[in-house]
């Protein structure tokens, strides 16, 4: 071949391939397919149409929802599927969702619902009762590992399940239960007519590589276009079972882009170029300034459930393994003194970390659940208010003393030795900034405080695993429901950041805390569930052994011409409404 | 010919062992492992993190862990990825089809470019254009491809011609190519000019203008002996272009082999980092040695040698 027109040959397929970049497709779904029967109306209305392209910082790990451990897998899930019953993040409510009735007995232990007639998967098969048997039974089958099981096991026990007719279901828990309904939200529903590969496991199904048309679901969307570590397009359910107050079917929007954007400053540039309608989750206080302009829609929905918390490592014990001691003598004598502890929480200016990290958006944290969560949120729990001098009334009071150095004091114990601490932070600008706080408060009254900070595997291996380090900085979230803090509140818990896994509660009252949490999931009275809740928080600010520092908010920008945006601090933000969402014209 | 490429493939076995054995040992060096982060996540319980763990092998000696992948790699099974719970070759494929694309986009940018600004600046030494295009090669050179991708993204929000990031149509393609190939494009430059004023001066070329050749078949003709070396650097220019992509893939959001390497690294996903190092490394040298085969075809001389 002549050498030009191979290089010419070259050139032209290198166009080629640079224009082949991604398969676009357009929502092909009717909006005029007759409405269920049942359909759920929502107070609400809006346009239909338009697209909505919103940013997530990575890729879902699955397609899966059974298999979804992180939010961004979860979040797909909530757009494709739904669940037996619904929580609602803005009331923190339980509502009915697919099921138009549901009934708990009075013994707590059987709950009857009644699925909603005419409901359709996204493919136009009719929802009946076999679809939820096959759920079950896909959830507890032999072998799987699948991340919905763990929360229906009660005592190690699965719940039974049986169909009473086509539409009518009974679930009886092996033990009075009190977050029933609560864990029948995290019950996704599958198509079974698409699950009948013998020869498949379910975890085979619906991987990052099936083609979208092989899957179905009851939620507001559905894939149509994956395009790996870029974007997932998800187009509209034509047999969406929500309609408005007008019985226009819901969603409004035809179509919801993800992009997959790694980088939180690039999110911010494409937003502000247009190429996003939407930023939540990601957006950091400092962004706000950045973003203020007339077309776009700045909100703050409140104290989220992520939580910044400090500890002093209280593992008094000795490592199996070397059979040396986790601390040093004088740290266990020192950490272990309740009034070193309280001296620290009243020493550590919670509103210093507000102003300066959160330039304002969040919310000092007197106990684990914020004050958003009004359920569970303990109003009157104990307050340690930066005061400094009172933090050396509490030192002074534990049989600490000051000792001249230099132009100024530093802190010692009864025989003599200077206080001193290593912080351990994950290496991040939120968390340095916190640890920078804190050591300065503490340098204020007379401790030695140096900052340590890792990559954040390397700090989970050293606060579970080998335990060695003096105190931790740590951003948690917890789960809405107090069942779900069984692992961080049980001494037992392998999230007991202080001291966890203990063979027996190392404390009197972590062995309270351990019977109020095992009553809580056994009280079927709300209101005395509450109480017990509140008592745990109570004996958490007393004994101190973990020190709450702040509750983020959740911060949105949106597009003005993005409608019925109406912010949920807590997960899924504003998409939790995802089916109320329109776009202006 | 067949032996040659065989020798070549073969000398290539014993880098990769030693690649892979040297990554394997510094994740294992790395406190945690891809399940440290679901320890932080209160609905999991521990039980489920272990047999995960005991699943994937991860509470096995070091020395186990890594032959048993060997074992497996032989087999053709390159193992699993944890973060996309899905097999590591069928995500390093999608990857890999991004990067080829920017990575070619890139060189053929740079051919486009460099190889008519190399012969053109020869032809004209000390010249204005001799002079900008040595000055703008020099900016090019020095400019670190982190700098260079924050110009263009600022450029692309400025003016608004190009997309800031992600995947498309071709003109989500020319930001990150031009970014990738900016420091190559002043490289060949300099060097292509460089080895055009030498063979200019060459007896060969006095010899062929002499003898009435049309000006531009004289250039031609020197051209083909000037390209010689490039056509080598070529296929050493295909690595540096892969180990840029890491950097250019991740700030443009290009869902390349670069952007999952680091996202790989950072979640400890361990197997699909060490796939991906072997598929850059078997690329690299998949690379150098077209270029070898195109030397030859260029140049008769290497083929009798």
């Amino acid at each position: 071949m002549n050498r030009n027109r191979l290089v010419f040959f070259i050139i032209s397929l290198l166009i080629l391939l640079g224009c082949s970049g991604e398969d676009e497709s357009t929502p092909t779904g009717s909006r005029n397919l007759p409405l269920p029967e049942d359909a759920l109306i929502v107070e609400t209305e809006g346009e239909v149409g338009g697209s909505l392209h919103y940013p997530l910082l990575a890729e879902p790990s699955t397609f899966n929802f059974l298999y979804a451990q992180e939010n961004r897998a979860k979040l797909v899930g909530y757009l494709t599927t739904a669940t037996l019953l619904e929580f609602d993040p803005v009331q923190h409510t339980v509502t009915g969702g697919i099921c138009r009735e549901w009934k708990v007995s009075e013994d707590g232990q059987t709950v009857t619902l009644t699925l909603r007639k005419g409901v359709r998967f996204s493919d136009g098969v009719p929802l009946s009762a076999k679809d939820v048997l096959f759920t079950f039974e896909k959830i507890y089958e032999e072998g799987s590992k699948n991340t919905v099981k763990d929360a229906l096991l009660i005592d190690g026990k699965p719940l039974l399940v049986t169909a009473i007719d086509s539409h009518t279901l009974e679930i009886k828990f092996p033990a009075p239960y009190a977050a029933a309904p609560y864990i029948l939200t995290t019950v996704p529903i599958f198509p079974r007519h698409l699950f009948q590969e013998p020869a498949k496991k379910i975890e085979e199904y619906w991987n990052l590589g099936t083609p979208p048309q092989e899957m179905a679901g009851l939620g507001p969307f559905v894939l149509a276009v994956h395009q790996p570590g870029g974007k997932s397009v998800f187009h509209f359910n034509p047999h969406y079972w929500k309609v408005d107050r007008h019985r226009t079917r819901l969603p409004y929007l035809d179509e919801l882009v993800f992009h997959y954007i790694g980088e939180r400053n690039t999110q911010l540039l494409r937003f502000q170029a247009g190429e996003l309608d939407l930023l939540d989750h990601y957006l950091r206080p400092e962004d706000l300034e950045e973003l203020k302009s007339e077309k776009v829609n700045l909100q703050d929905a409140g104290p989220s459930n992520n939580l910044s918390i400090f500890w002093l490592n209280l593992n008094m014990g000795k490592d199996a393994a070397s059979g040396k001691h986790y601390l040093s003598p004088r740290k266990r004598e020192w950490f272990g003194n309740l009034k070193f502890r309280q001296a620290i929480s009243t020493g550590i200016s919670r509103d210093t970390i507000v102003r300066n990290v959160y330039l304002g958006h969040a919310q000092p944290a007197w106990s684990l659940v914020p004050s958003s969560l009004q359920t569970w949120y303990t109003a009157d729990a104990r307050r340690y208010e930066y005061n400094p001098s009172r933090s050396r009334e509490f030192l002074q009071k534990g049989g600490f003393s000051w000792k001249k150095e230099g132009p100024g004091e530093v802190l010692v114990d009864s025989k003599g030795r200077p206080v001193e601490l290593e912080i351990l932070a994950r290496a991040d600008d939120i968390s340095g900034k916190i640890a920078a706080i804190i050591q300065q408060d503490l340098e204020e009254i007379g401790m030695r405080v140096t900052v340590r900070q890792e990559e954040l595997r390397a700090v989970i291996s050293r606060i579970l695993g080998s335990r060695r380090y003096d105190a931790a900085i740590m951003n948690i979230e917890l789960p809405v429901e107090p069942v779900d803090h069984m692992n961080v509140l049980l001494s037992s818990g392998p999230m007991h950041m202080w001291n966890p896994n203990q063979s027996r509660p190392a404390s009197k009252w972590e062995k309270r805390i351990d019977e109020l949490m095992f009553q809580q999931v056994t009280t079927l009275d709300q209101q005395r569930r509450q109480r017990l809740y509140r008592k745990v928080q109570h004996i958490l600010a007393e004994q101190v052994p973990i020190i709450p520092l702040v509750h983020r908010d959740t911060l949105i920008a949106s597009k003005n011409r993005l409608k019925n945006v109406r912010p949920s601090s807590l997960f899924p933000y504003s998409l939790w409404n995802v089916w109320e969402l329109w776009v202006a014209n | 010919m067949f032996r040659f490429v065989l020798r070549r493939i073969l000398e290539t076995i014993p880098l990769l062992f030693l690649i892979s054995l040297l990554i394997f040992a510094l994740f294992k060096l790395i406190p945690g492992d891809y399940l440290s982060e679901m320890e932080l996540n209160p609905s999991i319980p521990r039980q489920r993190i272990e047999e995960l763990r005991q699943e994937y092998g991860l509470k096995q000696p070091f020395y186990i862990q890594y032959f048993t992948w060997v074992g497996q790699v032989l087999q053709g099974n390159l193992g699993y990825s944890f973060a996309q719970q899905r097999s590591a070759v069928e995500l390093i494929l999608e990857r890999l089809t991004n990067t080829v694309i920017l990575t070619i986009s890139a060189l053929a940018l740079t051919i486009i470019v460099s190889f008519p600004l190399g012969i053109l600046t020869a032809l004209n030494p000390g010249r204005g254009l001799d002079r900008l295009a040595l000055f703008f090669s020099l900016i090019g050179l020095s400019l670190p491809s982190v700098l260079a991708s924050l110009i263009f993204l600022f450029f692309a929000f400025r003016t608004g011609w190009f997309p800031i990031g992600g995947t498309g149509g071709l003109h989500h393609l020319v930001l990150p190519s031009l970014t990738l190939a900016l420091p190559t494009i002043a490289f060949f430059v300099r060097n292509l000019r460089l080895e055009m004023i030498d063979t200019l001066r060459q007896p060969f070329v006095t010899a062929a203008a002499a003898k009435g050749l049309r000006p531009y078949r004289v250039v031609l003709h020197a051209f083909r002996n000037a390209v010689n070396p490039m056509i080598s650097i070529t296929g050493i220019t295909f690595g540096g272009l892969l180990s840029g992509s890491v950097v250019v893939e991740k700030i443009f959001d290009w869902p390349g082999l670069g952007a999952l390497v680091v996202d790989s690294i950072l979640s400890r996903d361990l197997f699909v980092v060490l796939n991906c190092v072997l598929v850059s490394a078997l690329l690299i040298v998949a690379a150098n040695l077209l270029a070898d085969l195109v030397l030859a075809w260029n140049d008769p001389r290497i083929r009798y040698q």
